[in-house]
Order: structure tokens, then C-alpha cells, then sequence
């Protein structure tokens, strides 16, 4: 082991026992014959956790901090402390990092925010406040519960005497909603909130998209981070289109016109240096760039930065989808509720998920334009369905690569049945 | 099974300033005291039996608990065998504990006696 790796990787419990133990022989002392609630056996324990709590967990977890590939913040996935995702989400190591050596904020999650036409079709007035209303959207969670909405205040709309709005019979108001779960889960489709407050002739729902979003995943982050240092040049590297792409000059995360944070995650940038036109192809991580997205990267690439050097045409624009059909073959021990057919919908829904991962373009380009491999999708799927072993994977049915063509992302189709799962005994 | 029974430091309730030690049978007693005032050690919930946990108990309860005691004290590997009788004190309600047991090194005995004080606290003599 490395000093350095022997810095972030922290030694066990058992490593730690073992150097006390052999400074202990060292000293001359017979120590081999433990009787374990014994007075010195038990100085012995409390030593070597003491030891290891501190020297085995905070000072490496201090040095891993300060390094962008291994800082965390609460919440999110650490090889090195399995309990790290279990905590509520707040800021930590990885955002102190990356606002303090990038410059670059972190995305946090928003809660849900949109609009609601409250109708009143009953025989009298309703006075409403804020925060008096609940809503509900009409599709649940994956845990079967529903996300749920409130009236949030706004001076422009609760003008009555007391800070309230008065809807007369027969009438609507727009009012303002704010989920009351953090967070994209609680994002709603136009026309799928209801008033769940009982008033008697009157209902409510959205015409307009409800949005909210989860904290910018801590690899995506990352990225962003080392990205930063881009800013500094307007030379039009390629790194400063994709970094504001999706940030605005002091590192805060860039919003479009219906104030949801941008998603673009991935960016291709082509230049062509004799025709003085440079192209960008925008992604997020499940495809394509929305069209609010591409218009507020563009603006900001354009307008707001000046990343653009002179005499440059700049065409952003959201890259297309490839879609490409994945089926394999894998094998994984027995155990008690492992099904062919389980596993089979595991490694489909991995394949799917694969697509993320491939840069607009896909890997090894020649003028933008790439490739996609079966074997790294079967390695994604190995790596993602715990316990699978002998993964094979084929494209289109037959093929160990597919072509991605400049500005093309990578769209995966799979199903159970196209995997080939043996439970071996 | 094992005649020497080590060396140790000193300590039934405290160690002294010089952290003198103990060898022999005085290490097996002190342990068997602790092990019936102690539930859980360090790398072990379930190592010991704190009988000041019976003072909770009807008197005719706690008084079954000898076999429950005898079984604990035999988990410690020098002791060859052991015998718990428990009383209690009438008029005061304290609970003593008369521990005999043998060793390839000879027996040992001892008596825990154990109460609550009005503040709810323990009071603990061997």
C-alpha cells in the first residue's frame, strides 16, 4: 500500500489491534492469551478503538475531503463509509470543495413549484390564505403514497385585508403551489393536480408543468468542478461550452425560462476550423436536451459569458437520439428469491440505464462521430446487479459495437426477455 | 485446561496508583466479580450478568436466578465449576450473591451484596 492510498483507505479495526498488540510484545509483555472482560483486555479494546476512530476514520476521511474525486457530502454514495448515504442530505467535504478550490456551487434540491387554477363553482365566495389549500397528484410514488402540494403566499395574489383572496361563485384564481416534499419527485404533469381540501364546489388543477429537482448528483458535480478552471480562458475551449452549458459565471447552476435548474450533463462540441462554425450538441442524462434548456445555454454561452471568440459561428443545438437495442447473456449464484427471470428485468433495466454513461458521440471519435461497445455495457450491467458473473452483451441483435453518429446520444431499448439469466446451483 | 492463569492489573472496583497486578487465582476472582456486574464488555453484548438487575424482580423470581448465574461465571474457561446461592436481607431487601467455585488452580469464593439507596442509586459490596 501507498502512503497515499493508506491515507484515504482507512485500515480496520483488526489492522489497528494488530499494531497495538505488536508494540505490546515489542515491550516485552505476553499478551497472546487473552481472556476476553478481563481488566488489561479490555484497556487493550478501548485503546484500539480510540486508535481507530480516530486515526483509521477522521483522518482519512479528512484527507478525502480535500480531493474532489473522494470528498462527499451527506447523502451521497461513499465507497469508503457505507453509512454516508443513509444521512439527510446536506452540504459537505464535496461541496466545501468545490466552492472553495472550483468556484462552482452545488446544485441542492428544490421543491416542486408551478401554478394551480382554484375554480369555484358553488353558490358562495371562498376566502382563501396561503398555505390553506392541499393538492394531490393524481400518480403515486413508487412507495405508494402520494406527493402533495400547498398554496404558497404571494402579494400579488393574496390582496384582501388579512392577506387573503376572495373567489367570488362561478369564478377561478391562479394560485401559486409549492410541493411539500423536496425534491423531483414531486414534479407534476399539467392536468394531474387535485384539490384534496374539502369545499364544497370547488376544484383545482395545473395547466402548466410543476418542477422541482433533486441535488446535482456528486458525479456530475465532480465533472462540473474540474470544468471550472475553463472559465478563465475565452479561447472557446471545449471545456468552457460544456461547463456553461449548465452554469452561470459564478458557478451557480443555470436556470431556463420556466425556472427549473438546466439538466444538461453532457455536451459534444465540434468545431470546424475552416468554416469558423463551431456546433454543440446538448444532452441531459436520460437524452436529449429540452428546448428551454438549449435556449438558456445558448444564451448564456453567447450572451451572458462570451465564450464565443470573434469571427466564430456558434450553433448549439440538443443532440439526437440513437436508440440501440441490447440483449446478453449472464450467470449468478443461487440464493433464496434469485429468479431467472428477476435478474433477467435487473440487467434490462441496467442496459437502459448504461445509456448515461456515453459521451454525445460515444467513445474512440473520429470527427465526433463514435462508438458504443457491448462489452462496456455488459461491464455497466455486471457492475450493477450485484452478485452476476459471466456477462455477455451484443447490439442490434448481433453486433459488438453500434456507431454514434456527431450530435447523437445514446439511447438504450431492452427488456427481461432479451436477457439470458442461468441461476447456477 | 490451562493452569496459568496469567497476569492482569489489579482492579475489583479501581486500580490502584501504580496499576499493581494480579496473577493466579486472584485474576480468575476478579473477573468472576466483574462478570456479575457487568452485562456487556467491549467486542461482547453478551459476556456477564449484572445482578443488580435482579433487585427489580419479586424476591421469588430473582431467587431462581442461581442455575442463570452459575451458567455465566463457566463461560470463563478457567473455572472448572461453580455454585450460586442467592438470599435477600428482610428487613432491608438487599440481595447477596455467594459465589464457590473451583479451578486447576484451587477455589475461590466470594459475596456480592448488592441494594438500592433511597436516590435510586446502587450500593455494591464484595
Amino acid at each position: 500500500m501507498s502512503v497515499f492510498s493508506d491515507l484515504i483507505s482507512p485500515p480496520t479495526l483488526e489492522e489497528i489491534k494488530n499494531v497495538v498488540k505488536g508494540y505490546a510484545v515489542g515491550a516485552g509483555l505476553t499478551i497472546t492469551n487473552w481472556i476476553q472482560g478481563a481488566v488489561g483486555e479490555q484497556v487493550f479494546e478501548g485503546v484500539s478503538r480510540a486508535l481507530f476512530e480516530i486515526a483509521a476514520q477522521r483522518i482519512p476521511q479528512v484527507v478525502r475531503g480535500f480531493l474532489i474525486d473522494y470528498a462527499t457530502d451527506p447523502g451521497d454514495d461513499d465507497p469508503y463509509d457505507p453509512t454516508n448515504v443513509t444521512l439527510p442530505p446536506a452540504r459537505g467535504f464535496l461541496s466545501q470543495c468545490g466552492e472553495n478550490f472550483y468556484g462552482t456551487i452545488r446544485q441542492g434540491a428544490t421543491f416542486a413549484r408551478g401554478e394551480v387554477t382554484f375554480t369555484n363553482a358553488g353558490a358562495t365566495s371562498r376566502t382563501i390564505s396561503p398555505e390553506s389549500l392541499v393538492f394531490k397528484r393524481a400518480t403515486a410514488l413508487s412507495d405508494g403514497t402520494y406527493p402533495t402540494y400547498t398554496n404558497t403566499a404571494d402579494a400579488s395574489v393574496y390582496t384582501d385585508p388579512g392577506g387573503t383572496v376572495t373567489v367570488p361563485a362561478g369564478s377561478s384564481v391562479v394560485l401559486p403551489i409549492s410541493a411539500q416534499q423536496i425534491g423531483a419527485a414531486s414534479n407534476a404533469a399539467a392536468g394531474t393536480l387535485s384539490l384534496v381540501t374539502v369545499l364544497l364546489g370547488c376544484t383545482a388543477t395545473n395547466a402548466s408543468t410543476v418542477l422541482g429537482a433533486d441535488r446535482e448528483d456528486a458525479a456530475i458535480y465532480r465533472a462540473r468542478c474540474k470544468q471550472a478552471p475553463s472559465r478563465l480562458s475565452f479561447g472557446g475551449p471545449e471545456d468552457a461550452f460544456a461547463y456553461f452549458a449548465a452554469k452561470s459565471a459564478d458557478g451557480t447552476p443555470l436556470t431556463n425560462s420556466l425556472g427549473a435548474n438546466v439538466a444538461i450533463t453532457r455536451v459534444q462540441v465540434v468545431g470546424g476550423s475552416t468554416t469558423g462554425i463551431v456546433s454543440a450538441y446538448y444532452a441531459s442524462a436520460s437524452g436529449p436536451a429540452s428546448a428551454e434548456d438549449v435556449i438558456a445555454a445558448n444564451a448564456n454561452i453567447e450572451t451572458n459569458v462570451y465564450v464565443i471568440p470573434d469571427a466564430i459561428t456558434y450553433l448549439g443545438q440538443a443532440a439526437t437520439t440513437t436508440t440501440v437495442a441490447a440483449a446478453g447473456t449472464a450467470r449468478i449464484k443461487a440464493a433464496p428469491g434469485v429468479t431467472a427471470d428477476a435478474i433477467a428485468a435487473l440487467c434490462s433495466a441496467a442496459a437502459i440505464m448504461y445509456a448515461a454513461e456515453v459521451p454525445i458521440g460515444g467513445l474512440d471519435q473520429t470527427a465526433g462521430s463514435g462508438y458504443v461497445y457491448a462489452q462496456d455495457l455488459a461491464a455497466y450491467v455486471r457492475a450493477n446487479v450485484p452478485g452476476l458473473y459471466a456477462v455477455s452483451a451484443l447490439l442490434y441483435g448481433g453486433s459488438s459495437f453500434a456507431v454514434l453518429s456527431v450530435g447523437h446520444v445514446l439511447a438504450v431499448t431492452s427488456s427481461a426477455g432479451a436477457w439470458t439469466v442461468t441461476v447456477v446451483p | 485446561m490451562t493452569t496459568d492463569f496469567g497476569t492482569d492489573i489489579r482492579c475489583v472496583f479501581d486500580a490502584d496508583e501504580i496499576l499493581s497486578s494480579a496473577s493466579g487465582l486472584d485474576v480468575v476472582y476478579q473477573d468472576q466479580v466483574h462478570r456479575l456486574l457487568t452485562d456487556s464488555v467491549l467486542g461482547n453484548d453478551d459476556w456477564g450478568f449484572d445482578v443488580r438487575r435482579l433487585l427489580g424482580l419479586p424476591q421469588a423470581v430473582a431467587l431462581q436466578y442461581g442455575p442463570i448465574l452459575e451458567e455465566v461465571l463457566t463461560r470463563d474457561p478457567r473455572v472448572i465449576s461453580v455454585s450460586v446461592v442467592l438470599t435477600f436481607t428482610k428487613r432491608t431487601g438487599a440481595l447477596a450473591v455467594a459465589v464457590v467455585g473451583r479451578t486447576a488452580q484451587g477455589p475461590f469464593s466470594f459475596v456480592i451484596r448488592v441494594s438500592q439507596t433511597p436516590d435510586g442509586s446502587f450500593h455494591v459490596e464484595v
